[in-house]
């Protein structure tokens, strides 16, 4: 039975499927699915009600007999807050099970996901995919086998799911998973997380997936798709939509290159899925067909013919391309001048109404015509304003198409002969009408915006360059020399680093670099970031126009991204990647900017320009601020490439002929710590000094004993006067403090966090240790003040343990008493016993290694150590 | 013909063996007193030096001249200094010293006098011998006159010696040795499969045997006798004497529930009481120990316990009662009994002796060994120091980068290429580096070798350099680190011949006689 419930209550209960979040079992063999409950999550709904190995007889006291029809149907009766009957075969008996369903909101927040997809093959378990939203990348690579979760094996889909089982939400997980090639085994924690986080997550990958379009459709589509609650369904139509751009780009395309990639002529799969990733409206659209085919679509009419600013309508205009008498550089003949419907067609045999046919039949009927080489006749209404008849009149029209156009292939027609109106009609270059014709075809697919009369308008309006035709041919061009490289940005991991990566595309041939290298000079691809967040293109005009230095302008608003890596710097610490081009080497296809690698000038959400240079040895850079020089030229403001892009029409004047190439693009960043230009060293620098001595302010006997440990290690830094008198008043400043006991440790933290960047806190950590330990000595006072240093710094708990393992490696631990453990070993209380377990025994066996080292310090050391765990785990174990 | 042999170079005691006519590994009887093991001890009587039980019973007489143990210091810079009667650091002040592969080649000259015409030998060493240990045995075999056709691991040994008895079909499969002596302890999970036998993983603790649950005795026995009269007896002077008594009342409460045992101390006799169960509880960090590593090699070869399917038991120290019960709360199975566990390694030893020099070999003990097989690991990662960026520092630092995985199966050989830092880089400094776990901290693994490749010329940063390890079947290392532009390379085979000045040695010992 099923109880009514008020749907007010709940208002997503019908507009999500209700989910009982189990499993049932599917045979392997032929993937068809038993009624068998394998998998019950924890902590859902259906915990403590159903069991494992349960066999579902009916539902809501309708017997069910097979999962695809029976069970699915039972289970789409059932609403959000209604109360369910199963009735199961347990142990061989019938028990009925009242289930309430409660709310979508609750199987969000219980439902547990895995993100990891894992089949049974050859009796072993595969990982098949991973969702990257997870961070699983940094563990495990597909074709993994996983061995183990929680330490317990799993050899079959069974085992999986009987495990799976046991585990809810927040539970930690611990894989153990080998490397099929080279038989590496792994380990790797996760916790489980609910479904509700992995909404989030998975908008927060869609939204940073590289083909934006794709991902922003990828995620609309899943929720519409009710989570993807059909699954099979869903992957299928996720597959489609990743390749949403890839079709998109290749579709607008296919006009420009007459590279033979000619729509007509793909696969059937690709023309499926372009089909799939058209806006509803177009879906039925056959791109495939010829051009005489598809100008006569009704929605390709309707949607050219719109486009009527000037003169004639654009759909008129392609029209009259392909007929005879029809003449582009003339006016649109009389005869089709501003075409509206088409009313027949007919070959010298019949005559076919369009009113009375469907679009498909008149659609291949058409095309029939044109391969076969055979006139056609077409009748058609026009609009009244220009048609010298009447409204109503119908006008005759003979073609014979195959005669006028050679190049009759299909929609690329429709394209061409459309960029041609546009440089006809409204004056607009190469690259302005490249630009709207691309968008026009783009405008076919779903996530990309409508094409319109506003769209033509806002491109006549944008300045673009004309990109140079480039003519095989034509060897003693001028653009011969000319390399056009463009370039991309994304956010990616790489080498499980955070980085930005930079994609290049169209780098010099062999043959390119050969001919400027040969005898001559090296070439370098260079790479250098720009905080441009500040830049405003008005107000450099406005000082331009004033005459004032516009120079001083970029100085104040426009900085190099420095870096502290001398590997990665050029100049002074300019963050720069550079690669020399040499003929017959493999290019760089992608760069990587790892994100710990860069220092950007300011805090907070940056929009930064990444330029790449193509140029040879001879071109220089500017030490402090990167940017290019001219010694030929100085007159020439370099800045203003600092405003925009010019991949296209950069240096078109040769001014810079040493940069064969130049490219930019942006990219916006959140940058979580204070820029270089914002810290402010020397307040952190007493920071320091202040924190060092407050780490023994309590110890008033050696407090000048410390003070002179301090001035040692500060000594190095800074050794300007200026900097010397800092250090100086800082010490003397914070000692007198100390003596009173007046350093406020959380004071002095909170101007910390403010004052620095991460590296410099573990440097304070760093620093603080070694203080420390200076004495060969490590007391209970100094851990618990370094272990609230690092806390309140906010800093990674693993990377602290680590180092502060490192530092004490060797010295003496003093009036530790029971905490030793604790401190030592980094254990703490809110550990469950096995965790405190298998730390002791990895630094078991980690100083039991030791106990070969060459050092005798160490060894004697190590064997402390060792015994030290040992005898901790053994207690552990009473 | 010259015999090879197999020689287990124990901590407490040792055994030397060989193979029969037919092909049996047989372990050979003291010339002494018929006993098949004799004790690691060495007696330095003048010029005389008396190795086996002898040499033990003068430690109530002249404890000073007696020296035990002297595996554990194979690794270190010591001597045996006699006026102090204990290991010391090298001192040249020290006027009669004797280094650890000086004694162990008193100790293999003995066992070598009970074969006849031997001049070639396998010797056994700890799984996780440090390389300078394994270095000082080689340096005693060849002080005591026998050429080291290869060293192999005890328990790879003991489980070629069981995968080579005539009833081994029983064990086939996954098996773990568990190798506890007096000294040392090594576990090894292996594959057993006719007569070949894989090593998959060893781990061990090379300090850890019985002589430490002795110690803890010692501890407990003084405990008890401080209780009885209020005084503490003089370990640090009478220890070997103390040690004797424990490893006594510990061979007894192997099979009795307790012990009385009198002791003399600084209060006159008194009779103290042990019961089993608290020396078990005197050794439970000892026992965690072993539970610790038998986990980790389980953990190691991506197994459970119920994956294997025996444990066999290697070493003397195996008969106390307590670590079988260990074994078998780690294992959940009673660990396999039947075969001498004194024995077995070195048994195993003149196995694979046979195996390595099978030209010396008559057709029936061909024949007996035919089908054994050994297939080793490398029981270390094996690496080199590097440079590397540290995200969250925001700066470079010292890492180690494996290039050899612990558990490898030898021989084996990895490359990796690395490149150099700065722009007109004159050298780079090589740091060959040994863990035990997969470490990148630099304070963390043991440095077994330095050394710096110089560059003939300059180049900008990123010069590759090419890094070769190779790791054989005897435990050599043979690295290369080879400058790709010039072809300028530094070679180095971490096993070198000698480690000490051998000659000195030899005059040291020419004139001696071994007992």
């Amino acid at each position: 039975m099923i109880k009514k419930k008020n749907i007010k209550k709940d208002p997503q209960r019908l507009k999500h499927k209700v989910r009982f979040d189990i499993e049932l079992f599917q045979d392997p063999k032929n993937n068809e699915v038993k009624l068998f409950i394998v998998f019950i999550q924890k902590g859902g709904i259906a915990d403590g009600k159903l069991l494992l190995g349960d066999k579902i007889k009916s539902i809501n006291d309708i017997a069910v007999n097979n999962k695809e029809i029976e069970f699915d149907n039972e289970i789409n009766k059932i609403n959000w807050g209604d109360e369910a009957t199963f009735e199961v075969e347990r142990k061989n008996k019938i028990q009925k099970v009242k289930i309430k369903t409660l709310t979508f909101e609750n199987y969000k927040k219980t439902h547990a996901v895995w993100g990891i997809d894992i089949k049974e093959e050859k009796k072993q378990m595969v990982i098949k995919s991973y969702g990257i939203e997870y961070n699983y990348n940094d563990y495990i690579e597909q074709e993994d086998i996983l061995l183990e979760i929680n330490s317990v094996k799993i050899n079959s889909l069974n085992d999986l799911n009987k495990e799976k089982s046991k585990y809810k939400v927040g539970d930690t997980i611990e894989f153990k998973i080998k490397r099929k090639k080279i038989s590496q085994i792994k380990k790797f924690k996760i916790k489980l997380i609910n479904f509700k986080k992995a909404i989030e997550l998975n908008k927060k990958s869609c939204d940073d997936y590289w083909l934006k379009k794709a991902g922003s459709l990828l995620f609309k589509e899943w929720v519409d798709a009710d989570y993807g609650y059909n699954h099979k369904d869903w992957i299928g139509r996720r597959e489609e939509i990743l390749k949403l751009e890839t079709i998109a780009e290749r579709f607008s395309d296919a006009r420009h290159s007459y590279n033979s990639d000619y729509i007509k002529d793909w696969k059937n799969k690709d023309a499926k899925l372009l089909t799939s990733l058209l806006k509803p409206e177009y879906k039925d659209i056959n791109f495939k067909l010829n051009f005489f085919s598809l100008i006569f679509n009704s929605k390709i009419i309707s949607k050219l013919s719109s486009l009527n600013l000037k003169k004639e309508c654009c759909y008129s205009y392609i029209l009259t391309g392909k007929v005879i008498g029809g003449d582009w550089d003339k006016d649109v003949p009389a005869n089709i001048k501003n075409f509206k419907k088409l009313i027949s067609v007919k070959d010298k045999k019949k005559e076919l109404f369009v009113d009375e046919i469907s679009e498909t039949s008149l659609n291949f009927f058409l095309n029939e015509m044109v391969d076969k080489k055979k006139n056609i006749f077409i009748k058609y209404e026009s609009d009244k304003k220009f048609w010298k008849f009447s409204n109503k009149k119908k006008a005759e029209l003979s073609t014979k198409p195959t005669l006028k156009n050679f190049n009759n292939i299909g929609f690329e027609d429709i394209a061409n002969n459309f960029e041609h109106w546009l440089i006809s009609k409204y004056r607009f270059n190469k690259a302005q009408s490249k630009l709207a014709v691309d968008d026009f075809c783009k405008s076919f697919f779903l996530e990309y915006p409508d094409f319109n009369t506003e769209r033509i308008k806002e491109i006549e309006k944008m300045d673009l360059q004309v990109e140079p035709e480039y003519d095989e041919d034509d060897y003693g061009s001028d653009y011969q020399d000319k390399i056009y490289i463009s370039t991309s940005v994304s956010k990616k991991k790489v080498a499980g680093k955070e980085s930005f990566v930079v994609k290049l595309n169209n780098l010099p041939t062999d043959e390119e670099i050969y001919d400027r290298v040969f005898g001559e000079k090296k070439i370098y691809l260079k790479i250098y970031i720009y905080d441009v967040t500040d830049l405003d293109e008005n107000k450099y005009f406005k000082i331009q126009d004033n005459g004032e230095d516009t120079g001083q302008y970029f100085l104040n608003n426009c900085h190099v991204v420095k870096t502290e890596d001398l590997s990665w710097s050029e100049g002074n610490g300019i963050l720069v990647q550079t690669t020399e081009l040499k003929p017959t080497e493999l290019q760089p296809t992608e760069l990587a900017f790892p994100y710990s690698k860069l220092q950007l000038p300011k805090y907070g959400k940056r929009k930064l320009s990444f330029r790449t240079f193509i140029c040879t040895e001879d071109q220089k850079f500017d030490e402090n601020n990167g940017r290019f020089i001219s010694y030929d030229s100085p007159t020439f403001r370099a800045e203003e490439y600092f405003l925009d892009s010019y991949s296209e029409g950069f240096d078109e004047y040769n001014d810079y002929t040493d940069i064969l190439s130049y490219s930019s693009s942006e990219i916006e960043v959140e940058y979580k710590q204070p820029g270089y230009l914002e810290i402010n060293r020397r307040k952190y620098n007493d920071l320091k000094i202040a924190l060092s001595l407050a780490l023994n302010q309590d110890d008033k006997n050696n407090q000048k004993a410390n003070l002179e440990k301090i001035k040692d290690s500060v000594r190095y830094g800074d050794f300007s006067i200026e900097g010397n008198i800092h250090k100086i008043l800082s010490l003397k400043k914070n000692y007198e403090k100390s003596l009173n006991q007046k350093l406020n440790l959380d004071d002095i933290l909170k101007d910390l966090k403010k004052n620095s960047v991460i590296h410099e806190r573990y440097e304070i950590i760093d620093f603080l240790l070694n203080l420390a330990t200076k004495d060969e000595t490590f007391n209970s006072k100094e851990n618990k003040f370094i272990d609230k240093v690092s806390k309140e710094l906010e800093l990674n708990k693993e990377k602290y343990q680590e180092i502060k393992k490192q530092k004490t490696s060797s010295v003496k631990f003093v009036d530790f008493g029971e905490e030793v453990e604790e401190s030592v070993f980094g254990i703490n209380k809110d550990m469950t016993k096995d965790e405190k377990l298998k730390i002791l025994r990895k630094e078991y066996s980690r100083w039991n290694a030791l106990t070969n080292n060459t050092d005798k310090m160490i060894r004697e050391r190590a064997k402390e150590m060792r015994d030290l765990a040992a005898n901790l785990r053994s207690q552990y174990n009473k | 013909m010259s015999k090879i042999i197999g020689i287990d170079l124990g901590t407490t005691y040792s055994a030397i063996a060989q193979l029969d006519d037919l092909g049996t590994p047989e372990v050979l009887a003291s010339t002494d007193n018929n006993k098949k093991i004799t004790a690691s001890s060495v007696y330095i009587k003048d010029q005389n030096m008396i190795v086996g039980d002898k040499a033990l019973d003068a430690l109530e007489t002249a404890p000073k001249q007696v020296v035990t143990e002297t595996k554990r210091q194979m690794e270190n810079d010591v001597v045996y200094s006699v006026d102090e009667g204990k290991w010391v650091d090298k001192d040249e002040n020290n006027k009669e010293y004797y280094s650890p592969a000086q004694i162990s080649s008193f100790i293999l000259s003995k066992l070598k006098g009970y074969a006849s015409d031997v001049k070639k030998a396998v010797i056994t060493v700890p799984a996780l011998f440090a390389e300078k240990a394994r270095v000082a045995t080689l340096d005693a075999a060849k002080m005591a006159g026998i050429e080291v056709i290869s060293l192999i691991n005890e328990p790879t040994a003991a489980a070629c010696y069981y995968a080579s008895l005539p009833n081994v079909k029983k064990i086939t499969g996954k098996i773990l040795v568990f190798d506890l002596g007096g000294g040392t302890f090594d576990v090894t999970v292996c594959e057993v499969q006719g007569e070949e036998v894989e090593v998959i993983t060893s781990r061990g603790d090379k300090w850890l045997g019985g002589k430490d649950f002795d110690k803890e005795l010692i501890n407990l026995i003084n405990e008890k006798y401080k209780k009885l009269s209020g005084k503490e007896l003089d370990i640090k002077n009478n220890y070997s004497k103390y040690m004797e008594v424990a490893e006594q009342v510990k061979r007894v409460l192997s099979v009795r529930d307790k012990q009385i045992e009198t002791i003399d101390g600084p209060d006159g006799a008194k009779e103290i009481e042990i019961t089993r169960a608290e020396f078990e509880q005197s050794i439970q960090t000892h026992i965690e120990k072993l539970k610790m590593l038998m986990e980790e090699a389980l953990d190691g070869s991506g197994l459970k316990a119920e994956n294997i399917s025996h444990t066999l038991l290697v070493g003397g120290s195996t008969r106390i009662p307590i670590i079988t019960k260990t074994i078998e709360q780690v294992m959940k199975k009673p660990p396999l009994k039947g075969v001498n566990v004194d024995e077995a390694v070195a048994a195993g030893a003149a196995i694979y002796a046979g195996l390595k020099s099978k030209k010396n070999l008559n057709e029936a003990q061909k024949k007996a060994i035919s089908n054994v097989k050994l297939q080793d690991v490398c029981n270390f990662y094996l690496g080199t120091l590097v440079q590397e960026d540290d995200p969250v520092l925001n700066r470079q630092v010292t890492a180690n980068l494996i290039l050899i995985d612990r558990d490898t199966p030898l021989p084996a050989t990895k490359n990796s290429r690395l490149v150099t830092l700065y722009d007109d880089q004159e050298s780079i400094s090589i740091d060959i580096t040994q863990s035990e776990g997969r470490e990148r901290n630099r304070e963390f693994v043991n440095i077994i070798h330095q050394g710096e490749l110089k560059f003939p010329d300059k180049k900008p940063k990123g010069r590759p350099i090419d890094v070769t390890y190779t790791y054989d079947t005897s435990g050599k290392l043979h690295c290369v680190f080879e400058d790709e532009a010039t072809k300028e390379k530094y070679e180095v085979s971490i096993r070198p011949e000698s480690a000490e000045d051998l000659r000195k040695n030899y005059e040291a010992i020419e004139h001696i006689v071994i007992e």
